[in-house]
């Protein structure tokens, strides 16, 4: 397995987690507001974006990407 | 003119407007099995991305979402949970799934794991339990179309006029455009609906409190504080507990991706390149859930004690002293969101019935490509009509069908990614793994009481379900070398 792939299975995991118990328990709060959203709130759409910064950047680091196709297996 | 008249105008326009952009793409596709479920394996970026997020917005969220939000706070959030990472594992299945269907001409999800699993059986078996999911939802798209226009229209249509007309318009452009159709609409209806989820969600907290913060600040001050708190409350009112909470969301995450007439898309990717963009820009479409549970929460010291809590979004529209023109959008939308779910989930019930279940019991005469073509579309009216019948003359509680679907459906990914990464794995074990997985699921979903733990069913589904898959997989001769390289190489 590639190191690209072994980073993106970690952090994968480790969002993942941040979505349920137990890191999701550390953010349940409601104080303080963000961007006028309980925490609770703020921090599921902040796991959303970091997903989408996480494929993001899995399918740019991509190297067959500049070769043409993107083929990961 | 009455208010309700012009209402109904804007929501007119907006389904001719649909009926159009169904019916024109159709043109272009060819006469095949092919062009009809996965529209000569040709859809771009724009299309993939707008039909896989838009067949996931239903009326459920447009209805539901805000529902949840209003009546049990923080657990809505496990709307939006499920979907940021349910999607991820279709960025490496979908394009080898892509890949083999092009070579070997698939197009439905049971056709690929019946050939890899060499097991005519399984095709079957997901034929039913694919249908047996379908018609539910479907059933519940209708009645969400039909509530839209009755309440509008105060009572002058009929429920079974508006879920009629609606789907009538659905029907069309199915039958005649395949997956083009559905495709096309769902770029409109899914543009539309975002435009008008992210309106209403900024407008109404504003009008009501003075800002999303003021709004949130006076929940948190008053006697509904708790519901803010994750995880938010049980059905009842009471606290919901992490077990429940986290569990729900990885049984749908792990769900998301395998649900047949989402996965199947995959099949109509013009490249691995579109399939693979298609899911990073996947999170976006998902970042449209958080206007439709601020509606919600506008609602919680507005409107006190609003029941079903379903009904919450056309209970605000008619308290409020709202444009006209607005309040005609909004049903508009309303009618978008459960027409852009309804019509995938039409498209692939009728094909998977065919493909992966009448065709197997066909004479080889009746299995030609055109006439396949012809049955499916027989079987998209047929399905209609059944939806139709329970949406409008039955009373079947068929929600409670529903609520048990993506446990069941969830029971398909262990095979998925068996199929892909697992060389001992082999037809015996898939078989073996997924009835019992989903008989469990249905056992505890029947009879809660008898969960050790207050754990989503589908996870104890889950569990046995890979246990059996694992251990019968081992226990039994594996798949021919042919075979099993086909989809490790793939």
């Amino acid at each position: 397995m590639t190191r690209r792939k072994i980073i993106f299975l970690a952090v994968f995991f480790i969002l993942q987690l941040s979505l349920i118990w137990p890191i999701y328990s550390f953010f349940a709060g409601v104080f303080p507001l963000i961007f006028g959203l309980p925490l609770s709130f703020a921090w599921i759409v902040f796991i959303l974006i970091s997903c989408f910064l996480l494929l993001l950047w899995y399918y740019f680091s991509d190297p067959a990407l500049k070769s043409g196709q993107p083929n990961d297996r | 003119m009455e208010n309700w008249i012009i209402i109904l105008g804007i929501c007119g326009i907006y389904l001719a407007i649909t009926l159009a952009m169904g019916i024109i793409p159709g043109r272009k596709v060819s006469d095949s099995v092919s062009g009809y479920v996965a529209g000569d394996r040709s859809m771009n970026l724009l299309l993939l991305y707008f039909v896989m997020g838009a067949s996931i917005f239903s009326s459920f969220a447009f209805l539901g979402g805000p529902g949840w939000a209003y009546s049990r706070g923080a657990a809505a959030f496990y709307i939006i949970a499920y979907g940021a990472t349910g999607m991820i594992p279709l960025y490496f299945f979908g394009p080898k799934v892509r890949r083999l269907g092009e070579k070997f001409g698939f197009v439905t999800q049971a056709e690929i794991l019946e050939d890899r699993f060499n097991s005519r059986a399984l095709s079957v078996i997901l034929a039913i339990l694919s249908i047996v999911v379908f018609i539910p939802y479907l059933t519940l798209q209708m009645k969400g179309a039909g509530y839209v226009l009755t309440t509008i229209s105060e009572g002058a249509i009929p429920q079974w006029a508006g879920a009629g007309i609606a789907y009538l318009v659905v029907l069309i452009y199915v039958f005649y455009s395949g997956v083009m159709g559905v495709g096309w609409t769902n770029t409109f209806q899914g543009i539309f609906m975002m435009i008008i989820a992210w309106f209403l969600g900024l407008y109404l907290p504003g009008k009501l409190y003075g800002g999303v913060g003021e709004m949130f600040a006076q929940i948190a001050q008053s006697d509904m504080g708790a519901m803010l708190t994750a995880p938010g409350l049980a059905g009842g009112g009471a606290t919901w507990n992490w077990w429940g909470f986290s569990s729900a969301v990885l049984v749908s995450a792990i769900g998301f991706s395998v649900w047949p007439h989402f996965f199947m898309r995959s099949f109509a990717a013009k490249s691995d390149k579109t399939m693979k963009l298609t899911v990073v820009l996947y999170p976006s479409f998902q970042l449209f859930l958080v206007p439709i549970l601020l509606i919600g929460f506008s609602a919680v010291l507005a409107y006190p004690g609003v029941e079903p809590a379903d009904t919450i979004l056309p209970y605000i529209l008619t308290q409020l002293d709202l444009p006209v023109v607005i309040i005609g959008l909004v049903c508009a939308g309303t009618l978008a969101a459960s027409m852009s779910s309804g019509d995938a989930i039409l498209h692939s019930a009728a094909s998977v019935g065919v493909r992966d279940g009448l065709a197997k019991f066909l004479p080889e005469h009746w299995n030609t490509d055109h006439k396949q073509r012809t049955l499916i579309r027989v079987l998209v009216i047929v399905i209609s009509l059944i939806a139709y019948y329970f949406a409008v003359f039955s009373d079947v509680p068929i929600v409670n069908l529903l609520l048990g679907s993506y446990g069941g459906v969830a029971q398909i990914f262990p095979l998925v990614v068996g199929m892909f990464y697992w060389r001992r794995a082999n037809g015996n074990g898939a078989l073996t793994g997924l009835c019992s997985g989903v008989l469990v699921t249905i056992l505890f979903l029947l009879h809660p009481e008898w969960r050790p733990v207050p754990l989503h069913e589908g996870i104890y589904g889950l569990i046995v379900n890979i246990l059996l898959f694992v251990s019968m997989s081992l226990m039994t001769k594996p798949e021919s070398k042919s075979r099993i390289n086909r989809y490790l190489n793939a």
